[in-house]
């Protein structure tokens, strides 16, 4: 009797998180999968049309942009370069910031995991006033330079996407420092300490003993990483809104644009469909290197 | 030997240098503007510090009809209300999972972790179409429901955390001593998790504080301060950017003066629950 008593109990406690998430994330989530395979206007949003796997025909056909070889590419460029970006200072600056001679660690520390705490939106207003043709800093300081051929930035179709993953580079890098900085700091010293007595030089002690050490700590941060890069869409949207000529479009930004700005719903939920996937698989992958994480405590 | 360690320091110094500064520049760069006037803020050469500190931006974008300062007082109610319920509903959660052993909690917890990682891009379009039915669509509480929803899953494990670090012996007295499952957590157990109930309400009060997709599909009207800023730059096609920096400037700052005092709590928040603490 006890024992079901603290069944009911126990799911009372937890009852005000659970209906959160059953309404506001698993029931939305299932609808998404099943309007997938409707039309859906946003002027009547109340009409379902069966559409099979039209929607995604349409999706995988549609040439302007085209879905397998400007959207996948742009997604994958933008990520790949924002989580090596993010990844590789974050690591250095962490190893650089966890030495003890340093004076001021936390003054600095604060410094550089301020970008996390601020708003996207205000990142990208800050980098487009930086990128601006005419007026930016950037271009300013080109022609304080003697440089007068100065570039557009945001609207120079090549330079566009390494400047909205230096951007992105810039906001995200906090996420891999404090990350990294906790791996380093879950070294015990006595490794280090004994290293030395032995007489290692610095990068021996890096590559053979802080590296392997903290390997999960980074394979932690590349699936995080991997995961916040593809759903991210507010500095993307706001900086160059997936122009110019499509070279930005990632797949965030398209689904957005067909579903908000066409009014396609039911096509920007196949696009969020596929979007689930690719975090679906990432995920199962962070669930296992926790399980392995656990395990090894 | 010692000229070698000497340089090595050097170079470390410079490294954090430079990147301090490139930490620094592009925030300074828009939030300086709020004390220049226009024509200096966007004059060439450009200037590092305000040559004639004004605040006549202030006043420009109270006085002016094309910035909403609503939006920022949307977004205060709107946060406050996401940390409430956010934090609230994840401190009994916390507690129950902590707690109390019964059939399915290994599961629940498992869920509640999996239920963290649905990116708000795969449920977007079915919550816009349930709130322009039901009536959620552009009130404050429509807000407050998703963007607790991100962060309760989070804070319940950051909880079911701190509550694990409180030996169970303090409240079994008191439990004898006649008080109940929940007035033991009121009164004794959520005392002692302070720390844990700051961060988390840190961290769902600044997951919506900066939101912006939600936001802008949610709201026509009911605008918090992010999508403001995203309209003023949008509707006009020769961007303000002295008035925007100002604009900006009032939202940040609010920011950084809590940051500088909590850094700690924002850390444990905002990385997301990757570190236990």
């Amino acid at each position: 009797m006890k024992h079901r008593n603290d069944t009911i109990r126990g799911f009372l406690f937890i009852a005000p998180v659970l209906i959160l998430l059953l309404t506001f994330s698993l029931y939305p989530l299932l609808c998404t999968v099943y309007y997938s395979f409707f039309n859906i206007s946003l002027a009547s949003i109340n009409k379902l049309k069966p559409a099979g796997w039209g929607n995604y025909i349409k999706l995988f056909t549609r040439t302007s942009p085209e879905f397998f070889s400007q959207i996948l590419p742009a997604t994958f460029i933008y990520v790949a370069g924002s989580v090596i970006g993010q990844i590789g200072f974050g690591l250095i600056l962490a190893l650089l910031l966890n030495q003890k001679f340093l004076k001021g660690r936390e003054i600095f520390r604060a410094i550089i995991i301020l970008p996390w705490v601020v708003s996207s939106i205000i990142i990208a207003i800050s980098w487009r006033f930086m990128y601006e043709p005419r007026l930016g800093i950037i271009n300013h300081i080109l022609l304080l330079l003697g440089i007068n051929s100065t570039p557009t930035w945001l609207n120079d179709e090549k330079l566009v996407m390494p400047c909205l993953i230096v951007a992105n580079i810039w906001h995200g890098m906090p996420f891999s420092f404090i990350i990294q900085t906790s791996g380093l700091q879950s070294i015990s010293e006595d490794v280090i300490e004994a290293a030395t007595v032995d007489g290692a030089t610095g990068p021996q002690k890096l590559r053979y003993i802080t590296l392997p050490l903290i390997r999960q700590f980074l394979v932690l941060n590349l699936i995080l990483t991997s995961i916040n890069t593809i759903n991210s869409f507010d500095l993307i949207y706001a900086m160059t809104n997936g122009g110019p000529l499509y070279r930005t479009e990632v797949i965030s930004v398209y689904m957005y644009h067909r579903a908000f700005n066409f009014g396609y719903l039911g096509e920007g939920s196949a696009i969020s469909t596929i979007i689930f996937l690719i975090n679906f698989v990432l995920t199962i992958f962070y669930m296992q290197i926790n399980r392995n994480r656990e395990r090894e405590e | 030997m010692h000229k070698e360690i000497s340089i090595a320091k050097i170079m470390t110094y410079l490294f954090i240098f430079i990147w301090i500064i490139f930490t620094i520049c592009p925030l300074y760069w828009l939030l300086s503007c709020t004390f220049k006037p226009t024509s200096e803020a966007l004059g060439y050469p450009p200037t590092l510090f305000p040559k004639n500190p004004t605040l006549n931006n202030f006043k420009i974008l109270f006085t002016s009809s094309r910035f909403n300062f609503q939006s920022y007082g949307n977004s205060l109610i709107i946060s406050l209300g996401a940390m409430l319920i956010s934090t609230t509903s994840a401190a009994f959660a916390g507690y129950g999972l902590s707690r109390i052993v019964f059939k399915g909690r290994n599961f629940v917890m498992t869920g509640i972790l999996l239920f963290q990682m649905i990116p708000i891009l795969a449920t977007l379009i079915p919550l816009y179409r349930i709130y322009s039915l039901y009536g959620l669509y552009n009130t404050h509480l429509g807000l407050m429901l998703i963007y607790a929803t991100q962060t309760a899953p989070m804070n319940t494990w950051l909880l079911k955390g701190y509550f694990d670090t409180i030996p169970y012996a303090i409240e079994e007295a008191a439990q004898i001593d006649g008080l109940s499952r929940t007035q033991s957590l009121l009164r004794i157990a959520l005392p002692i998790a302070a720390p844990g109930i700051s961060a988390s309400a840190i961290f769902a009060f600044f997951r919506a504080w900066n939101e912006y997709m939600v936001a802008m599909t949610m709201t026509s009207t009911v605008r918090p301060y992010t999508v403001e800023l995203y309209r003023f730059i949008g509707e006009h096609g020769d961007v303000d950017w002295s008035l925007l920096g100002t604009a900006a400037f009032i939202a940040v700052l609010p920011v950084f003066i809590l940051f500088s005092f909590f850094q700690k709590y924002f850390i444990i928040g905002l990385s997301g629950g990757a570190i236990k603490s």
